[in-house]
């Protein structure tokens, strides 16, 4: 790992002279209304770094799994694979969505290898930047997800001035070189600046998780029937927003489309969600989750247990984007660690 | 640089023979374009593929060499697809995918196998596998039970396995019919009856959900070993390779892949994973 420096109007510069090199796609995080998106951009000045509540969708979803992403395209008899990756830069993910992409990898990386998630992965150049003021929601200090040390290319750590960077990777450390000139190199104080930072905003955080992180799966062992399931589900719409915006609800469906000559079309994965009726239906209707109780359970164990014993790494990343959208207000993964501990299995 | 393989590439499978099995059932056989095998386990399934319609995971029901068989009741967009299709026309095929019975270790054993309605089609491909190698078991029973007459698919086999005299079969109906002289019930009534020795048994059981919480009881009853009472299931996949959530079962400690870590799995571990979701 190594560090530099870089002048913050120096950063707006490279970037903008990057959009204008035209490489490949800038992606950055701009305002939207009262919200964060992350979008293509198309001057540096839109980009909004210092954001402090997650953007709408997660940045390593929406580009590394995209909402509707063609597989396969079939032209009269013959089919042919599709596997599409544009170069891409994403720049401003936060520590959280780096680690959701972590989880990310697990699922599609692991064997067999997810050829167009790979593509994309490889062809992504990841740019983070700490996360210094935590949206009420978010509770990563907890999950441990505040801070990270790989997973990125360079990071980002606002210090007043400029930014402290951490080279991370390879291809990180051929880009320092490459623009050499827009950066500098850091001194000591640079890092006790940077070590403040983070250890403050780790500070900042106002909700937590009651139980720790490693006892999440053993508590949740012991409250799989517990009665909390069924009263959330009297509330819950089973609309789904809560897999929509988690940086990890990977889950997906694959689905043909034709065209209206009937001899072209394409095959096409489209996310889709546990919270919904349908996402366990069978043909002729079984549906074998289909209480609603038993669909948000799932979702919780999937997020504070499964994916530990399964892939080894947490699947929730503590950013509160499902506290921020539930509109029943009742997807909260605190809330509901709290309530099962006070209630009696 | 090498092309890595993608797992959503079908391979192209000619229809070599077609029969009807049943109202809504029919038996295809198939053999890949490549001219190779597809190199199956007794109750592995393939992805079909048919393009513009989708794709749906089906059970390979036999064993024989030089081809394959997949029996398909039409109940969604591609099962009424391909039961429209003609002799050579081809089909997209993933796989094979999932697990398959443990065969090493079910060596040596007798076989209970104990199958319900169209369960007998992925049970079809370990009768066919224990017949080939015949000598590599002990006992081979069949338990097979099905709501009517007319669902008892596949009847001159179980004309052929009925008298045959190196296996037993035992079937039922749920319902009378007067073409039928056999017995009339659940399957759970005629597990009963059948002498075995439980020690070296290892029981199969395919079929319906709602069928597994029945049996398994009858199973216990006999003294069979969790670890040797071996259960095939199925979920809505997409996939098929563990990586789109859609077949998960669920417990309290952990979480099962039908498709990956499935679709065969003993009670023993059943219960060792606690996976409440599964009966």
């Amino acid at each position: 790992m190594r560090f530099a420096s870089i002048n913050k109007e120096k950063l707006f510069e490279l970037i903008n002279f990057l959009i204008k090199e035209k490489r490949g796609r800038i992606i950055g995080v701009v305002k939207k209304n009262d919200d964060y998106v992350f979008e293509e951009l198309e001057n540096a000045n839109n980009l909004y770094l210092a954001y402090d509540k997650p953007t709408l969708l997660p940045p390593g979803k929406k580009y590394l799994l995209p909402h509707k992403e063609t597989l396969l395209k079939f032209q009269n008899a013959s089919s042919e694979i599709i596997n599409e990756a544009k170069p891409t830069m994403l720049i401003g993910v936060h520590p959280y969505d780096l680690w959701a992409i972590k989880v990310m990898d697990a699922v599609f990386m692991s064997e067999p290898v997810d050829q167009n998630y790979a593509e994309k992965r490889k062809n992504t150049f990841i740019i983070g930047v700490d996360y210094l003021n935590p949206h009420p929601n978010s509770f990563c200090a907890s999950m441990d997800t505040d801070e990270i040390n790989n997973g990125f290319d360079l990071l980002l750590t606002d210090i007043g001035k400029k930014y402290i960077v951490t080279v991370e990777s390879e291809k990180g450390e051929k880009f320092i070189d490459e623009y050499i000139e827009y950066i500098e190199e850091t001194t000591a104080i640079d890092q006790i600046f940077l070590d403040n930072a983070m250890s403050k905003a780790k500070e900042k955080y106002e909700l937590a998780m009651p139980i720790k992180k490693n006892n999440l799966p053993d508590f949740l062992e012991k409250k799989y029937d517990n009665p909390l399931w069924a009263e959330l589900a009297k509330k819950c719409f089973s609309c789904g927003k809560c897999n929509l915006v988690c940086p990890t609800c990977v889950c997906f469906n694959i689905e043909d489309k034709a065209e209206l000559n009937l001899r072209e079309g394409v095959r096409e994965r489209e996310w889709q969600a546990c919270a919904l009726t349908e996402f366990a239906q069978v043909a002729l209707g079984h549906n074998f989750r289909g209480k609603t109780e038993q669909r948000l359970r799932h979702r919780i164990y999937r997020k504070l247990s499964y994916t530990i014993t399964k892939y080894g790494v947490y699947g929730c990343v503590g950013c509160g984007r499902c506290i921020n959208s539930c509109k029943a207000e009742i997807a909260s993964p605190v809330e509901i660690i709290k309530k099962l501990g006070e209630k009696n299995d | 640089m090498i092309k890595e393989k993608n797992y959503m590439e079908p391979k192209p499978a000619k229809i070599i023979r077609i029969s009807q099995l049943g109202e809504y059932e029919k038996l295809f056989r198939l053999e890949l374009k490549s001219g190779k095998n597809i190199g199956h386990k007794p109750l592995q399934f393939i992805k079909v593929s048919i393009p513009l319609i989708g794709e749906a995971p089906i059970s390979v029901c036999n064993w024989q060499d030089g081809f394959f068989e997949i029996a398909v009741r039409k109940v969604g967009d591609v099962t009424n697809k391909i039961h429209t299709m003609k002799i050579n026309e081809t089909v997209g095929i993933r796989g094979p995918l999932g697990n398959g019975f443990p065969i090493d270790e079910m060596r040596g054993k007798d076989l209970l196998i104990i199958a319900g309605g169209i369960g007998l089609f992925p049970a079809r491909s370990l009768i066919h596998y224990a017949l080939m190698r015949r000598e590599n078991f002990g006992r081979i029973i069949i338990l097979f039970g099905t709501k009517s007459f007319d669902e008892r698919y596949f009847p001159e086999e179980l004309l052929n396995w009925q008298y045959r005299g190196d296996l037993e079969l035992y079937q039922t109906l749920d319902k009378n019919d007067s073409r039928w002289s056999g017995y009339v019930g659940l399957i759970t009534a005629i597990i009963p009856p059948v002498q075995i020795n439980a020690e070296n048994t290892c029981a199969v059981i395919i079929g319906p959900p709602i069928m597994y919480r029945f049996v398994l009881p009858e199973l216990r009853k006999k003294n069979i070993p969790d670890t040797q009472i071996l259960m095939s299931f199925e979920r809505r996949m997409e996939c098929g390779v563990g990586k789109c959530g859609r077949c998960q079962i669920n417990g309290p400690k952990t979480v099962w892949y039908t498709c990956k870590d499935g679709p065969v799995i003993s009670y023993a571990d059943i219960l060792r994973y606690e996976l409440k979701e599964a009966i």
